[in-house]
């Protein structure tokens, strides 16, 4: 049994290692080098009896378990304190009434695009939304970063990643509990979606402060790299499985409050600790890629082709609409962005990790994930290749060489 | 009544259980700060007295406003103390600048100024307004008359922001004052309000400079070409940081201010320390015979006194050249004077304040034979009547001050001028913090500052029987020692002789 599951580990991080020396050959977006290996392999395997062991039905609990927390931790403990407190309120308006927003707007355009009620109902609908809602920073951020331009414009892309990641996954959850009627919910989603929510983050609150006391205790920088990591899969696991409340949540207040108490003694406790996220971090991004390279066929782009356009279509206009509206209402009441900063926002919210993740761990008993299924991968692909390609054009154009938007020219 | 009670047991209970948990989440914290405290390396009093130890940093940041909104005495603060303040507050907004029950001046303190009334005090039907005053006549073509006593000092746009040059420009065309520029160039902000201008040429020579530094004729002229500027002046030091050019700080270097200073947006703009082309008394006079001459108007220079051969060497030779050739007007700025940004030492130690330079120099004139030919402009703390008064008694013929109108448009003195976040909106160019100064409101006060220092001064001098403020005299004004008993500023600084009598065109 375990040999079984460790060939399956390591064939899978094979691929992500593959992936990194095709992207050093090539030349090109690590993400993409993995999903070339991810299709590569699809493609080979059919010859071979090896077995990945990875099946729909355990997916939904390595991509929630094992995957997310990492995700979720690592994208929160980037995050720099001093610069989120001063977009706090555009990112919080972006990545609450913002992912509502994109995920209704998605998942309307996406109904009217299919306009085939039976076969893909509204509620699937909501589900390509929700999925499609959640975008990934890490090209953009690399491409920022690359142009040195000034922090504030990096820690929005970071921080709205970051919190809209979590309201998308915990919106998906509650409407995958519907599709599938494995909800309990009483007469009430507002309070159900509320208590699941709140509950997630107290529980996180105090698991960031046990886990810096048991860091400051323990006073080794070697210990507080696992005792963190282990916290990221622990508060998930206990909120999620055990108290049944939202354990994307849980894990994000985690890694918020603990790298707060923890930014003093980043020289001495905590030292090193980045890195251990950053290799984390790459290594789950390369696997998600390379699953999804793994679950790609042809056949997906010759049956589906019209429904990937639909989405990507969707997923643009309802990611301006929800940038612009959440900017819009943030401009009186904080630090203004600016429409050239909202372009920047609109085109660089890839979709990603996240997305991938949330899509691989759909049911296949649902009958339309395979339609689901398509339309994520497109929209990914579409981003991957078209916005992440040209994005970097833009930034120049845009960001150019001043600093700041604080003077009107 | 049952659901009541039912209710109330439920809030009351769940109430119960919300603080417990509170305290129990509070607890935790302090647990982590305690560790956080004892762990980090960097702060002595934290590693040795954890949490406790964080209460001195909140009180040694509280501890500033508390103690000037609280337990700071009306007259012991610096540089302005709260009397001072709320004296020019109280004119801004043109309400009642009367007190009761004695003043909390006092008046035994070496040094302080005390005027001596007369038994006979001008009635007020019988008060003269301030008399003109004329620069530059005989010396260029368009001399500057002007019946104005107190003008607004020299702050560049970029030390202030936008709407505080908008309501001062405003406020000074109202009560018919001038406004000096800064060195920071002249901006559309500037002309906006109709007043009187200075424009300063500052060492960086910002606004008129070329590409290399040096003066540009053709942009000089240009900003001469403005109707409203009406006289230049060399700035060749400034009472912040004698010895030193201007600074402001990089982060209050906008594109806008960049843009009209010549200069790289965002980057610190730092003024050299002195005049490339003026090395010697006489490079001063070739300059300003040059300004003088590429402009029509009246030119003088800004110093904060420090060495005194520098004036010996300047009369001599401006006596040599003719009395033509002497700057129109000296402004004469104190060694504690000065907004913005500047090196602790050069504000703490450098340079003579203005109550010793002031009669000093003006006896200096009088002894070549120059108080005629050149006017003295007094400038640094001069916000009240009485100091004002002072200074028109030593002897200088007008005055200026740049934070008693910094106070008119609302400054609370947070010393804040070179962060970019001045909480009045006066020296920050935050747009957020700019929300707060609105120009049109600030210019009536500005106006009204001005107008109620003139008619105090014109108070005092009704009371020492003169009828207009220019008539004080040195006769009028007694200073304390040491001992607490006064001495006559006649007898302190005797009326020297003049060695020389110059000819001079007739008065207008």
């Amino acid at each position: 049994m375990v040999s079984t599951i460790m060939g399956q580990v390591l064939a899978v991080s094979g691929m992500a290692v593959a992936g990194l020396l095709l992207q050093r050959a090539l030349r090109i977006e690590l993400t993409l080098a993995c999903l070339l290996v991810g299709f590569l392999a699809g493609l080979g395997l059919q010859f071979t009896t090896f077995d990945t062991g990875i099946r729909a039905s355990n997916l939904h609990d390595l991509v929630f378990f094992v995957i997310l927390p990492v995700l979720i931790f690592e994208a929160a403990w980037e995050l720099k304190p001093v610069l989120l407190k001063r977009w706090l309120l555009p990112i919080l308006l972006m990545a609450t009434l913002g992912v509502l927003l994109c995920t209704f707007i998605t998942a309307g355009l996406i109904y009217i695009g299919i306009g085939h009620a039976e076969g893909f109902p509204w509620i699937a609908a909501l589900l390509a939304g929700a999925i499609l809602a959640a975008t990934d920073p890490v090209a953009v951020i690399a491409q920022l970063r690359s142009a040195k331009v000034s922090g504030d414009l990096t820690t929005i892309f970071e921080g709205e990643s970051l919190f809209n990641d979590a309201t998308a996954v915990v919106l998906f959850s509650i409407v995958i509990g519907l599709a599938t009627s494995s909800l309990a919910v009483g007469d009430s989603y507002f309070a159900y979606f509320s208590s699941v929510a709140l509950g997630g983050l107290v529980f996180g609150v105090i698991a960031g402060l046990i886990v810096s006391a048991v860091v400051l205790l323990v006073g080794s920088p070697i210990a507080s790299r696992f005792i963190l990591v282990f916290s990221a899969f622990a508060s998930f696991y206990v909120a999620e499985h055990l108290m049944h409340i939202s354990g994307i949540l849980a894990v994000m207040m985690t890694a918020i409050v603990s790298r707060f108490t923890l930014r003093e003694v980043e020289d001495s406790v905590a030292q090193g600790i980045a890195g251990t996220w950053e290799w984390l971090g790459i290594y789950f991004n390369s696997i998600l890629f390379a699953l999804m390279g793994l679950v790609i066929t042809l056949a997906m782009f010759r049956d589906q082709w019209l429904a990937m356009l639909v989405a990507i279509g969707a997923a643009l206009i309802a990611r301006l609409i929800a940038v612009g509206v959440s900017c819009l209402i943030a401009r009186p009441i904080s630090t203004p962005i600016s429409l050239a900063w909202q372009g920047l926002l609109v085109w660089g919210g890839l979709r990603g990790a996240i997305a991938i993740a949330l899509v691989l761990s759909l049911p296949s008993s649902l009958p339309y994930w395979w339609t689901i299924q398509s339309m994520v991968f497109g929209v990914v692909l579409f981003s991957l290749l078209v916005q992440g390609t040209t994005n970097p054009y833009l930034i120049a154009r845009v960001v150019g060489p001043q600093p700041t938007t604080s003077e009107d020219p | 009544m049952d659901h009541l009670q039912q209710l109330a047991q439920t809030v009351i209970q769940w109430g119960a259980l919300l603080l417990l948990f509170l305290l129990g989440v509070g607890m935790l914290w302090i647990f982590v700060l305690y560790l956080v405290d004892k762990t980090q390396k960097i702060h002595t009093i934290r590693r040795n007295y954890p949490v406790i130890g964080r209460l001195r940093y909140v009180f040694e940041h509280f501890g500033e406003f508390f103690r000037q909104y609280f337990f700071a005495m009306d007259r012991e603060e610096l540089p302005f103390n709260r009397a001072e303040r709320s004296w020019v507050y109280r004119a801004a907004k043109n309400v009642d600048t009367t007190i009761a029950f004695g003043s909390t001046r006092p008046l035994d303190q070496p040094g302080d100024v005390i005027f001596l009334n007369s038994a006979f005090p001008v009635l007020s039907q019988d008060s003269a307004d301030a008399g003109e005053i004329t620069l530059g006549h005989g010396s260029c073509q368009q001399p500057y008359t002007t019946k104005s006593v107190i003008n607004i000092s020299g702050m560049s746009f970029g030390a202030i922001s936008k709407p505080a040059v908008r309501a001062l420009s405003k406020g000074a065309a109202a009560a018919g004052i001038w406004m000096n520029t800064g060195e920071g160039g002249l901006s559309p902000y500037h002309l906006e309000g109709g007043c009187d201008l200075v424009f300063q040429i500052g060492t960086a020579k910002y606004g008129v400079r070329t590409t290399e530094g040096g003066l540009d004729p053709i942009k000089l002229a240009a900003v001469a070409a403005h109707p409203q500027v009406k006289m230049f002046e060399i700035k060749m030091s400034q009472g912040a940081k004698p010895g030193k050019g201007g600074i402001l700080p990089g982060g209050k270097v906008t594109e806008r201010i960049a843009e009209i200073r010549g200069i790289d947006a965002g980057e610190d703009s730092i003024s050299p320390n002195g005049h490339e082309d003026i090395k010697s008394v006489n490079d001063l006079l070739d300059m300003i015979a040059n300004v003088r001459e590429i402009t029509g108007k009246p030119v003088g220079f800004k110093i904060v006194v420090g060495q005194i051969e520098f004036f010996h060497d300047l009369f001599d030779e401006i006596n040599r050249r003719g009395a033509l050739s002497a700057p129109d007007f000296i402004t004469l700025d104190s060694a504690d004077g000065g907004t913005g940004a500047a090196p602790q030492p050069l504000m703490d130690y450098v340079g003579l304040t203005l109550r010793e330079s002031l009669p000093m120099i003006v006896d200096k004139l009088v002894e070549y034979g120059l108080r005629e030919r050149i006017k003295v402009i007094a400038s640094g703390k001069l916000i009240t009547p009485g100091k004002v008064a002072w200074a028109l008694a030593c002897g200088a013929d007008i005055v200026t001050s740049a934070r008693g109108f910094m106070f008119a448009l609302g400054c609370i003195q947070a010393l804040q001028c070179n962060k970019n976040t001045c909480p009045t909106g006066i020296t920050t160019h935050q747009k957020e913090l700019q929300r707060g100064l609105v120009p049109a409101e600030k210019s009536l006060r500005v106006a009204s500052f001005a107008e109620q220092i003139i008619h105090d001064v014109g108070v005092i001098a009704h009371s020492c029987g003169v009828s207009q403020p220019r008539e004080l005299e040195r006769r009028h004004v007694r200073i304390i020692e040491s001992g607490g008993l006064s001495v006559s500023l006649a007898e302190q600084y005797p009326e020297p002789v003049a060695r020389q009598k110059i000819q001079l065109p007739p008065s207008p």
